[in-house]
């Protein structure tokens, strides 16, 4: 018995420690009732809802387009950190430009950090 | 037939030693909170929730003004910076950008910075009269004429560009006026080692930033690591700009050529426009 004893009260300090002081608060009546049920049973669930059937689209709908890609010109007086690929750079009175595509940039440092504006056609 | 052992120690006494282990060591907290282990940081964060107003610890400001009048001596001086800054990406998610910047001053009025990073890599010279600047990749480069002293060119560097350095504060002739400027609240956290190094760390807040300081512990205080994070961002809430500082000299033999910029071979002068 002393064995058994010593045993049950070990074990009951160890789970004393061990677990935070909040724990105790769900064997209190009220909170056990929320969780529960009034009747300390687990709620019943609701009657199992039949799952809707798969959404079907009307016969004959097409696929929507795939959208067509746009390119997007940047503003002349903007600003880019890098260029684009496929520059080729030119001199116009003594000014070093960049032409890319249909747009043209121009080098220049704006505060401390070099950007590239962008410009209308130099030459 | 052999004998079982007889356990001396027993069973019994074996679990009376785990409950009283358990009792004293893992007595529960009435809170509910997790044990700790006994409280061991300084009493600066024994502060009231709610501070006043200006709350500036003497011993803070006293060991700013330590490393801010040995840099203020130096009239050649060199270091090296190494800095993790903040920057909102187009998701609005903050990502670091990283650079590492050698800095050379002569007082009054000359500067050379190199900087590689991320997002950049170039230089900038002052001598006393023109401001240049390179990027190193393209070879352009762009000049403007700066104030006679450096202190203005410090200020064109933050007011017109708006490109702070950030070890600008270190480099003004009065490095204590422009850290203590709009102080709200400064207190010393502590000591601690850093890289074997024993250095006082230091906190300050201001209506825009929060910063804190570490500064080496030693005859000859320099700052080893300056952390702002700026409040109040747009869009962000806050950013981070991080310093690590290394390679302190404040005896530097600094030739007059270094401040002298001359275009190098292949490179190409571009405009200068204020950001």
């Amino acid at each position: 018995m002393t064995r058994l004893m010593v045993a049950v009260l070990g074990a009951s300090v160890i789970l004393l420690a061990v677990l935070p002081a909040s724990a105790l608060f769900i064997f209190h009546p009220a909170i056990s009732a929320a969780i529960w049920g009034p009747h300390g049973t687990a709620y019943p669930p609701a009657a199992a809802y039949p799952p809707p059937a798969a959404y079907a689209p009307p016969p004959g709908y097409p696929p929507p387009a795939h959208p067509p890609t746009v390119v997007v010109v940047p503003p002349v007086g903007s600003y880019e950190r890098t260029l684009p690929a496929n520059c080729e750079s030119l001199t116009v009175n003594s000014v070093t430009y960049f032409r890319c595509g249909t747009v043209y940039y121009k080098p220049t440092f704006l505060g401390t950090t070099l950007m590239y504006e962008v410009v209308p056609n130099p030459g | 037939m052999l004998k079982r052992p007889s356990r001396t120690f027993g069973w019994t006494r074996a679990m009376l030693l785990v409950v009283l282990a358990a009792f004293f060591c893992g007595v529960p907290a009435p809170t509910g909170l997790p044990h700790q282990a006994p409280n061991t940081l300084p009493a600066a964060f024994a502060a009231p929730a709610t501070p006043p107003s200006a709350m500036l610890e003497p011993l803070a400001l006293q060991l700013l003004k330590g490393m801010t009048d040995n840099l203020k001596r130096a009239t050649s001086f060199t270091f090296t910076a190494t800095t993790i800054h903040d920057e909102p990406a187009t998701t609005g998610q903050l990502l670091e950008f990283y650079a590492r910047s050698s800095v050379q001053v002569s007082r009054p009025n000359k500067m050379f910075i190199r900087s590689q990073g991320d997002l950049v890599d170039g230089s900038l010279w002052y001598d006393g009269q023109t401001l240049t600047l390179l990027h190193a990749p393209t070879k352009f480069y762009a000049r403007a004429s700066a104030p006679p002293k450096l202190d203005g060119t410090l200020d064109l560097l933050e007011n017109k560009f708006h490109d702070p350095l950030p070890a600008a504060s270190f480099l003004y002739s009065d490095p204590y006026a422009r850290f203590t400027k709009g102080l709200k609240t400064a207190f010393f956290v502590g000591d601690a080692v850093v890289a074997g190094v024993r250095v006082h760390q230091l906190a300050f807040t201001e209506a825009q930033a929060d910063w804190q300081i570490w500064i080496r512990d030693t005859p000859s205080p320099v700052p080893t690591r300056l952390t702002v994070i700026y409040k109040n961002v747009p869009r962000v809430g806050s950013l981070q700009v991080a310093t690590d500082f290394t390679d302190w000299n404040l005896q530097a033999q600094v030739p007059a050529s270094a401040y002298h910029f001359v275009p190098p071979a292949g490179s190409k002068q571009v405009p200068l426009k204020p950001r």
